[in-house]
């Protein structure tokens, strides 16, 4: 019985101790983590939507909670559009499609969709929507 | 001293994984497309074998015989996890083209090997020594497997990302061998290596009247 209960109280030393060191690392890469995935995986897509910016968008980000990203639904799935709006109200070159540049963000944006993909024109045209939704419901915020 | 000294350079040459041990293959064909992920694989490999020795080691004497195997794991994966923040929050790139890889270091022999044959039978000072040689060789094994494999199958060497496109080192009308960076490709080069290792260590007995 003395042999079980040193097992019991070493392994349970030993995976106490893991998780407290894991959580505390955890903790510590959290916000290097974000920053990375944000640089690699979004800021290439940031680069097509907005020029001319010598910050760093990531550093200098504000962050407003709404919910998760907004996509719009596509034929297969989901699609995730990256909008870049101006300072002027307007929609500035757009990573999917240029047919959206130089939009103003007052109300409802409609563009031609393509044939042969309305699905995906459609799902597109509702997400470049929500995104402009948002920017228009917290611009106080953002500027 | 000399033991100390022996423990590590036994890594180094003698025992080198993975050519003499012929443990933990599958990082190693699977990540050496180029000398820069090989190294990758065999630096995070190294951090984690050097303190899973460290503590199987330090704790050889409290840990039941009878659950050794479950203690062991639970030290290696903990590096294993810290070793996988670590490359997220600073080497993301490195991070992305490893993937599965990374969390699979649990599970490779070598480290379990190590820690089993080692370092719970031997003093921290030795099994440091040992798990510093032995994953030094793994990296350095990685990374020539990885140069051959990088040199052949696309003409380059230490290709990193797009911006760091790494030297070309073949002439201009060179075409590349693109089956080298597939799986085949890896054992093939693998193979080769393991019969020119053999093939120095064979007439360096000879010379020395046989070992």
């Amino acid at each position: 019985v003395r042999g079980i209960i040193r097992m019991i109280v070493v392994l349970t030393v030993i995976g106490a101790a893991s998780g407290l060191t894991l959580s505390a690392i955890s903790g510590a890469t959290r916000a290097p983590i974000e920053y990375q995935s944000i640089k690699f995986v979004k800021e290439p897509a940031v680069k097509k939507v907005l020029t001319g910016y010598d910050n760093d968008p990531i550093l200098e980000r504000t962050t407003i909670t709404v919910g998760t990203d907004e996509q719009g639904k596509g034929f297969h799935g989901t699609i995730g559009v990256m909008v870049g709006v101006s300072k002027e109200d307007e929609i500035t070159e757009e990573a999917f499609t240029s047919r959206f540049k130089g939009q103003p963000i007052t109300g409802e944006i409609q563009v031609d969709g393509i044939s042969g993909a309305t699905y995906s024109s459609k799902g597109v045209m509702s997400a470049v929507n929500e995104a402009v939704g948002y920017v228009t419901k917290f611009k106080q915020e953002l500027f | 001293m000399a033991s100390i000294r022996a423990e590590f350079t036994k890594g180094l040459w003698r025992t080198i994984p993975p050519f003499r041990l012929v443990l933990g293959l599958c990082p190693t064909l699977a990540v050496t497309t180029t000398g820069i992920n090989g190294m990758g694989m065999g630096l995070a490999t190294t951090f984690v074998l050097i303190f899973s020795n460290l503590f199987v080691s330090l704790l050889r004497r409290f840990i039941p015989t009878q659950v050794r195997i479950a203690s062991f794991i639970v030290i290696i994966a903990s590096f294993v996890v810290i070793v996988e923040l670590l490359m997220q929050a600073y080497f993301y790139q490195l991070f992305k083209v490893l993937g599965i890889f990374i969390p699979l270091i649990v599970v490779n022999c070598i480290i379990l090997g190590r820690a089993e044959a080692f370092a719970s039978k031997n003093d921290p000072i030795r099994s440091l020594a040992d798990g510093l040689g032995i994953g030094l060789g793994f990296t350095l094994s990685l990374l020539v497997l990885g140069s051959i494999r990088e040199l052949l199958g696309a003409g380059t060497l230490l290709h990193y990302d797009v911006a760091h496109p790494g030297f070309h080192v073949m002439w201009s009308s060179f075409e590349p061998f693109a089956f080298m960076l597939k799986p085949p490709g890896a054992f093939v080069a693998l193979g080769i290596l393991l019969a020119f290792m053999n093939l120095i260590s064979q007439t360096q007995a000879q010379k020395g009247g046989g070992r």
